[in-house]
């Protein structure tokens, strides 16, 4: 009985969660966890640095997740909500307002309204129609912020402070990437109890079978467009990271080429596997600083080596 | 009076798939719609269940008008239906695909926290569920690697798990094996009493065996209706079932 029950809320294992799965878990997290001081006190600033962006990327790709592994929803447009996480603490910023607690609440309250207007409208097509709808959302934003003159235009703002917290110091680098590091542990376990819960079954439900779920008595557009926002909001709090890490907010963080890297980190890592956005993240990253260190034309193999890992994914999702 | 249905129209560009049907199903009655290929039979059930918005007419259900209703509220109000394909929920567990089918009514379905696996209540009705059509020994088995005829069963125990007013039945016998066929027949007669069903079959043993009346779609027009021994002894009935050309 006990092993039925464990079989009937287990989602379909998936290689890459399996490769890097539950015995992976508490080494890769000793090793986020104690690497870090290492790093910074040997003065290999460039390493903590790429572990910082790979966290900061990897809850965005967890969102991204949620959206496509758990609601079947794939997006193009996801890049939008690093954009308004990021501006969230640059425009404030700009205006001499430092508030982190403001900050977040901005990444995530405007990354949740944008969410649900625009999920509102993509979520009455399906498939290819709500890839280009999310796209043409994410564009227009991006295109909006490229004709605002007094944030920057192109150019973005520069943050010359980073948010800031009682008794927090987003200013160190360790501080920050500890920050980052609690951020992705809490989202991880929000997003496991999500998936064994009720809401992540419908989900994964109306991912399978829409008109199945609709005839169940499931009102499936609702419960995707709450997927949809909840998404978004945890993407706006990877762009209030990515902002205050980076130092700088500019409308490139929110061209659609970043929303396309989301999605492959999401596939590399396997769609719907819990660890996936954070292996898809770290080889996405490391694979790039690699191939960028070996050749000028790295682009081309990069490519390549990411059509080869879509094409593993596929095979395994499919299982 | 369960279902009214009056004037029913649906056109797919020039195909006209459903022109002008009326309908009327009794409380707990059994409603065979029997009918060639392509004669309008499923378009007429996807209406029914709001998957399909009719061009005109008027579909009233439990005395209220649900014309133009969701899927989903239709469902919430007792309206339960199978499809065509025998469409469950593949990468799941039988026992998965039955535990969503009480959560509809269960509510309580954005809950993002409590694992389902800790519902012992609702792992228990799941449970009695299969075993109500004789399933339990298969919970654990994957829908979509169940034979045809175990997922057939399951679709059937999942629409009638939120005890519905009606079931609509999208030929349930199509692609059953002789036994298979008898099991299905004897699990519908089981319900037959507790729910009222549509039933679109070609197979004319079980439409027999279950129906207490039928109505012939010929064309998206309803050809004859009345008792299954009328329709039966109909000299046009059974022309149109041998295919001569209107
Ligand atoms: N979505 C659609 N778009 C265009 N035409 C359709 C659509 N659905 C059905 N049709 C057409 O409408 C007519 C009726 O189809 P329907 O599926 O309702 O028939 P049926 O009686 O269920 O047939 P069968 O016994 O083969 O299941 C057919 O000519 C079919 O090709
Ligand atoms: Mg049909």
């Amino acid at each position: 009985m006990n092993g039925a029950l464990r079989a009937f809320f287990k989602l379909r294992p998936k290689l890459p969660a399996k490769m890097f799965g539950r015995r992976a878990v508490l080494p890769a997290a000793a090793l986020l966890l104690l690497a870090p001081p290492l790093l910074f006190f040997t003065g290999q600033d460039f390493y903590l640095d790429l572990l910082t962006r790979a966290l900061i990327l990897a809850i965005a790709a967890l969102s991204l997740n949620l959206l496509v592994g758990c609601g079947g929803m794939v997006s193009l447009g996801h890049a939008a909500y690093i954009g308004i996480g990021a501006y969230s603490v640059g425009i404030p910023a700009h205006y001499g307002v430092h508030d982190g607690a403001l900050h977040l609440a901005l990444a995530v309250s405007l990354s949740a309204a944008f969410a649900f207007l625009t999920g509102a409208v993509c979520l009455r097509t399906r498939g290819l129609y709500f890839i280009l709808i999310t796209l043409a959302f994410s564009q227009m934003l991006y295109f909006t912020l490229v004709s605002i003159d007094a944030y920057g235009a192109d150019d973005g703002l520069v943050i010359t402070r980073r948010s800031s917290f009682p008794g927090l110091q987003l200013e160190h680098a360790l501080v920050l990437y500890y920050c980052v590091f609690a951020a992705l542990a809490l989202f991880l376990f929000g997003m496991r109890r999500l998936m064994h819960a009720r809401f992540g079954r419908v989900l994964l439900g109306c991912r399978h079978n829409r008109a199945r779920m609709r005839a169940l008595g499931f009102d499936a557009y609702r419960h995707q467009l709450a997927c949809y926002v909840l998404s978004g909001a945890v993407c706006g709090v990877a762009g209030f990271f990515l902002g205050n890490f980076t130092d700088f907010v500019s409308p490139a963080m929110l061209d659609w080429t970043r929303s396309a890297e989301l999605l492959f980190m999401v596939i590399i890592g396997g769609a719907g596997a819990l660890f996936g956005p954070l292996v898809g993240a770290a080889v996405f990253l490391v694979l790039a600083e690699l191939l960028s260190g070996i050749t000028l034309h790295w682009h081309l193999l990069f490519g390549a080596l990411l059509i080869a890992l879509v094409l593993r994914g596929q095979l395994f999702t499919r299982g | 009076m369960i279902l009214q249905v009056q004037n029913l129209h649906k056109q797919f560009g020039g195909v006209r798939a459903v022109r002008g049907v009326d309908l009327a199903l009794a409380d707990k009655q059994i409603h065979a719609v029997i009918g060639p290929n392509g004669a309008g039979k499923s378009t007429l059930l996807a209406q029914l269940a709001g998957e399909i918005a009719p061009d005109r007419g008027r579909i009233v259900f439990a005395g209220r008008d649900i014309t133009g209703l969701a899927a989903h509220k239709r469902a919430q109000l007792g309206l339960a239906r199978c499809f065509q394909t025998a469409d469950v929920i593949a990468p799941m567990t039988l026992l998965e695909n039955a535990t969503l089918a009480l959560l509809a009514a269960a509510g309580n379905s954005f809950n993002c926290w409590s694992p389902l696996a800790r519902d012992a209540d609702l792992r228990a009705r799941a449970m009695q569920l299969l075993e109500e059509v004789g399933l339990a020994h298969d919970a654990e088995l994957r829908a979509g690697e169940a034979a045809h005829g175990v997922r057939r069963q399951l679709e059937i125990a999942m629409a009638l798990a939120p005890r519905p007013k009606l079931l609509l039945l999208d030929e349930p016998m199509a692609g059953l094996g002789k036994s298979e066929s008898a099991a299905m027949i004897a699990l519908l007669k089981k319900r037959k009493g507790s729910a009222a069903m549509l039933l679109i079959e070609h197979d004319m043993d079980a439409v027999f065996a279950l129906a207490d009346t039928a109505s012939v779609l010929v064309d998206g027009r309803i050809l004859a209706a009345g008792s299954t021994a009328e329709i039966r002894g109909n000299a046009e009935v059974q022309r149109a079932y041998l295919g001569t050309p209107q």
